[in-house]
């Protein structure tokens, strides 16, 4: 059953220099258990994303349309009250600085036992002991001692488990992990992951994990969303982005990153930035930047498709989508990038040709 | 081989945190040891990629190196000429040929300074050109990197990250360097325009001849831009080579669980990933011996023992963890249900083996007579008693002796006791267990 | 599955095919360029409590200037005259006649004192006094405070310790005593006062740079001037001082209308300028007497109202000022969109 359904969600910040539409239109559903990946480029929404989903969204932002329904109910009708019982308790998140996200004041422990009693109604006894688990759990060593400890005395991996120790006090539905690992190193990221992994199994717990990172996708996630400029532009499982991507942004982010093993002397980047969400540009707003773009994508602004039929794929449910003109035909030169995958011809996914 | 354009030789950085001037007289100095003798060459024209964890010390070793902080040993040769003797009117003329790139392009860009004159400030302090020519020449720059000259009287807060750090390489390139220290200088940028940035960097070497140094801690990046790679831990350097000769075995364990933690790309790939035990120890006072056989899978097993790998690292984690605990809960965790200082004997002999992920016998006689002693003094509660008992059985080469650089064929050069001919034994035992 | 890494391989995405849309699209927007310093006084024009200071601080200024002319070595550099009357007329004897304590009336807008002299005159005239002491002292306090903590912050180790100490000191008194010493050992007067506020007053200012400069020598851009080359001097100048002028600025805004009370205070206790001086404090002081009980058993309001309205006007407004730069210099960039455009 889904968990987590999202209608045409709308963002607004009114800023000095005009409105920005920081997410616009998003639309997409996690089922329980689920592991759901947003991926995009700093200003492409991810993150105002995870913020209306608590409701978090403050002045001078304000979403202005859409709903998100949590388990059936709309958080966005709940009252205030209502939504803080949600908060921390059903959905929980994980911050990527886990330094200022944990009060320097109060120990560890303390910041674990605190949620669980506020929301669960345990007692101290409970509240520590349980918390005391938790920590061990999520892989600190010497648990019990580390309980009183303050955050400044944990090293930069065990403050990032420390808050998701915090983010799983209350047994949470769905836990949004906001680039949980990108200020971490390389080794302490590979451990992290795998505990979240293994935890989200543990306690069924789904998960919406925003990253830029699409080697922590790849490892971590079942299905992907590709936003870009506050809109998305590509849904699909995690093995159809990979293999077949359908969006060229998708296609420009996956060939821009280095890779290990990759012989090729130059990357393939994708020019120019992202635009500015107050000045976003006409008909597609990755054309601008796009290899493929052509008239049509000036004038007309892509809908969110099923790439294999052209029929429109906006809804939350939809499992397929790209949002290129190429799909309902009215592009004349079409996609000619190629993705090949050495040594496995026998790839899981239906592949076929781009033309 | 030809000379090197530099050459670092012992390089050390140790900062100094006692607290006041009362700790100093008395003694309790407080030294963290960021660089601690550090060698390397880097040959003209080449990229010296340096990758390592954060707070490995790279930063300090590219800012060491140019004088940019004042190393507390050793020398840095360039040119033959020992930049560390430099004064500092000589050092300020040589900085003309040795440049530097932040990693955060704003922070390192004056913001009360338009872009023009932040390009031209290297042109005014070594007197290059002025007046139209300056112009001239900062429009070129500005060129060079991919930006238009009507940028020159824009502020660096209206750019976005990549456009300033094409200013902060244009700064850099404005004195015609000969060595530019990069210092993860696409590590804050998103993902299509730090390809954007590698692309840049790469053709600039190419069209004046630059040499490279790349400090980073993202390895595929590395991988792609360098031609050769050394891997620092805590302060030292552990493996240099040619890049195909770091990314592929045989590796020091440290640069090889580095390699095998990358998250893939790839969504089925499932390669083996190691994942090292504890986390980094402080450059305060690190490990003795070897710095990596606190949390290093290979660490060496004495005369006489011979177990498992894993079961040997999980024995050595109980160990340390013996030696540098106070009480029988730093050991094992409390739950709700025990606590460890309450249970009998057999019980806490079950929790530390399922703790520490040892099996219910040690394979190795000895090692399990040690052991037990061990788990005895500690439900005693006393965990002197315990670390005495471990002393003699529990303990590694790799503990004692700080291993030498070993070259390893062609200058892949490994700073393990493994390459070590007197450890072949134990080479073999790490190739069988892998098949 | 398969454990080779780099297994997919991405073709045909080529950037250089990006047509010349982009450029039409997006390069040579003719956009403004503004500095800090320019988007900073926006959004103090903005902010209407601190421009109606401006306004008040600058018809207060103007009125003392103009209130009568000024004459410099025998010329006259100023020729209009505001104030009805000369401050120091006793018009009892040479003016319109009114007594001492005369109320507000047609002919004297504020009254008279008790040497019925014009208060309004007095009131526009005495701005000189208050205002320029306070301005004088600012801005040879702010001058020195900058370069001692400038210095004490840059250089660090023995000398910013031995410095910061000197200041530790200073702070030990509070300020206004140690002026009252000054201004004891010295007598009263116009230059005295100044000294007396000037010789302390630094050390504000070079504690507040102090902390400014060890907090901007951690920005990079400090490490990447020395990396260029850069001599000291130059990276003081050009890169440590410029960026730490934000705070000082709101010091010194708030502190004018410190130095205004001070001066006044000093006035009232009759320590500033000599007795019958047209300086707002010492017009509080020489009718304080008349707050208690005046002549007649009348309390005459307006002697002491008017001079301690006028204080109150101008330390208000300064302070408005002072909050209002505050703001327009913190204001964080906000927003969600990064002022990108094409590369």
């Amino acid at each position: 059953m889904t968990l987590l359904e999202v209608n045409d969600l709308t963002v607004e910040f009114y800023t000095e220099d005009g409105v920005v539409r920081a997410v616009d239109g998003l639309s997409y559903e996690i089922e329980r258990g689920e592991k759901f990946g947003v991926v995009g480029e700093s200003g492409a929404g991810k993150s105002v994303t995870a913020l209306s989903l608590m409701r978090l969204i403050e002045s001078p932002g304000r979403i202005v349309k859409g709903e998100i329904r949590f388990d059936g109910t709309d958080i966005l009708e709940l009252s205030e009250s209502e939504v803080r019982d949600i908060r921390g308790n059903r959905i929980a998140m994980i911050f990527q600085d886990a330094q200022t996200a944990l009060n320097p004041v109060y120990t560890v422990g303390e910041q674990i036992a605190e949620a669980m009693r506020h929301h669960l109604g345990y007692d101290d006894e409970e509240a520590r002991t349980r918390a005391i688990e938790l920590l061990d759990q999520v892989g600190i060593p010497e648990a019990e001692l580390r309980y009183s400890d303050y955050p400044h005395e944990f090293s930069g991996g065990m403050q990032q488990r420390a808050v998701i120790a915090i983010a799983l006090a209350c047994d949470p539905d769905l836990l949004i992990a906001d680039e949980p690992t990108t200020a971490l190193d390389v080794t302490i990221e590979a451990k992290i992951l795998k505990q979240i992994e293994a935890l989200a199994e543990e306690f069924d717990t789904a998960i919406q994990l925003i990253t830029h990172d699409l080697g922590v996708v790849a490892e971590l996630c079942d299905r992907v969303m590709v936003m870009y400029a506050g809109q998305p532009v590509e849904k699909a499982s995690v093995e159809q982005l990979f293999y077949d991507p359908k969006h060229p942004y998708t296609v420009g982010l996956m060939s821009s990153i280095p890779r290990i093993g990759d012989r090729r002397e130059r990357l393939q980047t994708i020019p120019g930035t992202m635009p500015d969400l107050v000045e976003v540009p006409t008909g597609c707003s990755f054309h601008p930047r796009c290899p493929y773009a052509e008239e049509a994508c000036r004038q007309t602004e892509p809908q969110l498709v099923d790439p294999d039929t052209g029929d429109v794929a906006t809804d939350a449910a939809a499992e397929r989508a790209a949002a290129c003109l190429e799909y309902t035909g009215e592009l004349t030169g079409g996609l000619d990038y190629e993705v090949t995958v050495e040594g496995d011809e026998q790839l899981p996914i239906g592949d076929e040709a781009d033309d | 081989m030809t000379e090197p354009i530099i050459r670092v030789e012992g390089l050390r950085k140790y900062y100094d945190t006692t607290g006041g001037f009362v700790d100093r007289l008395l003694g309790n100095e407080q030294l963290v040891k960021a660089v601690d003798g550090v060698d390397l060459e880097l040959y003209e024209g080449e990229t010296l990629g340096i990758v390592g964890e954060s707070g490995c010390g790279k930063t300090s070793l590219g800012r060491a190196m140019l004088r940019l902080i004042e190393p507390t040993d050793g020398s840095v040769y360039y040119h033959g000429e020992d930049l560390t003797e430099l004064s500092s009117r000589k050092l300020r003329a040589v900085r003309k040929d040795l440049q530097y790139i932040f990693q955060d392009p704003l922070s390192s860009l004056n913001p009360r300074m338009t872009v023009g004159d932040i390009v031209g400030e290297p042109l005014d302090i070594h007197g290059l050109a002025s007046g139209a020519e300056r112009n001239e020449r900062i429009y070129e720059l500005l060129d060079v990197v991919g930006l238009s000259p009507s940028h020159a009287d824009r502020y660096p807060h209206e750019f976005s990250g990549g456009q300033r750090q094409r200013i902060g390489i244009a700064r850099a390139l404005a004195v015609d360097p000969e060595v530019i220290v990069c210092d993860e200088p696409v590590s804050a940028l998103d993902v299509s325009v730090q390809a954007q940035i590698l692309n840049l960097l790469e053709d600039l070497q190419e069209e004046f001849g630059l040499s490279y140094i790349f400090i980073a801690h993202d390895l595929s990046v590395v991988e792609h831009i360098s031609d050769r790679v050394a891997v620092m831990y805590l302060g030292e350097i552990v493996e240099t080579g040619t890049t195909e000769e770091v990314y592929q075995p045989p590796n020091h364990p440290y640069a090889e669980a580095l390699l095998s933690a990358i998250p893939e790309p790839d969504p089925l790939w499932d390669g083996d990933q190691i994942l090292l035990s504890g986390s980094v120890p402080s450059p305060l006072d690190p490990p003795s011996g070897c710095r990596f056989h606190s949390r290093c899978p290979k660490i060496i097993q004495p005369d006489g023992v011979d177990v498992d790998p894993s079961e040997w690292r999980s024995a050595m984690n109980f160990k340390h963890r013996i030696d540098d605990g106070s009480s029988v809960e730093a050991v094992v965790a409390r739950t709700r249900d025990e606590d460890p200082a309450e249970v009998s004997r057999e019980r806490l002999d079950t929790l530390v083996r399922s703790e520490f992920d040892l099996p219910d016998r040690l394979s190795d006689p000895d090692l399990e007579t040690a052991f037990s002693e061990a788990i005895d003094a500690v439900h005693d509660d006393d965990l002197d008693a315990a670390a005495d008992a471990l002393a003699d059985r529990f303990r590694s080469p790799c503990e004692a002796e700080p291993p030498d650089a070993i070259d390893v064929g062609g200058g892949h050069r490994i700073a393990c006791h493994l390459q070590d001919e007197q450890y072949a034994d134990e080479r073999l035992r790490h190739a069988d267990h892998a098949d | 599955m398969s454990t080779q890494r780099g297994r997919i391989q991405i073709s045909g995405f080529d950037a250089e095919r990006v047509s010349d849309l982009e450029d039409e699209q997006y390069d040579e927007q003719p956009r403004e360029t503004r500095s800090r310093w320019q988007r900073a006084f926006r959004r103090f024009l903005r902010n209407r409590s601190a421009v109606v200071g401006v306004v008040v601080v600058t018809v207060m200024v103007l009125l003392a200037v103009f209130a009568r002319p000024i004459e410099l070595m025998g010329t006259v550099v100023q020729p209009f005259a505001l104030a009805p009357y000369d401050p120091t007329t006793h018009q009892n004897l040479f003016g319109t006649g009114a007594s001492s304590y005369e109320p507000p009336s047609r002919e004297h807008w504020m009254g008279t004192d008790g040497a019925s002299r014009d208060l309004f005159s007095r009131v526009l005239y005495g701005g000189r006094y208050s205002i320029s002491i306070g301005f004088i002292v600012v801005a040879v306090t702010a001058s020195f405070g900058l370069v001692y903590g400038g210095i004490s912050g840059y250089y660090g180790g023995w000398t910013d310790e031995l410095m910061m100490r000197i200041v530790d000191t200073i702070f030990a008194f509070p300020a206004l005593i140690l002026a009252l010493v000054i201004i004891a050992t010295l007598g009263g007067g116009y230059w005295q006062l100044v000294l007396a506020f000037s010789l302390f007053g630094w050390a504000g200012y070079a504690r507040l740079i102090r902390g400014e400069v060890l907090k901007i020598k951690e920005n990079e851009y400090v490490m990447a001037a020395k990396a260029l080359g850069s001599s000291d001097r130059r990276v003081i100048f050009r890169h440590v001082l410029p960026n730490s002028m934000p705070p000082l600025l709101v010091l010194a805004s708030l502190n004018i209308g410190t130095v205004v009370i001070g001066v006044a205070a000093l006035g009232f206790l009759g320590l500033g300028m000599g007795t019958g001086t047209a300086e707002w404090g010492t017009m509080l002081d020489d009718t304080r007497e008349t707050l208690i009980q005046g002549p007649d058993g009348q309390i005459p309001w307006w002697a002491t109202v008017f001079p301690g309205l006028a204080i109150f006007l101008f330390v208000m407004s300064m302070n408005m000022i002072g909050d209002g730069i505050n703001d327009a210099l913190d204001a964080q960039e906000t927003g969600v969109a990064r002022g990108g455009e094409g590369e």
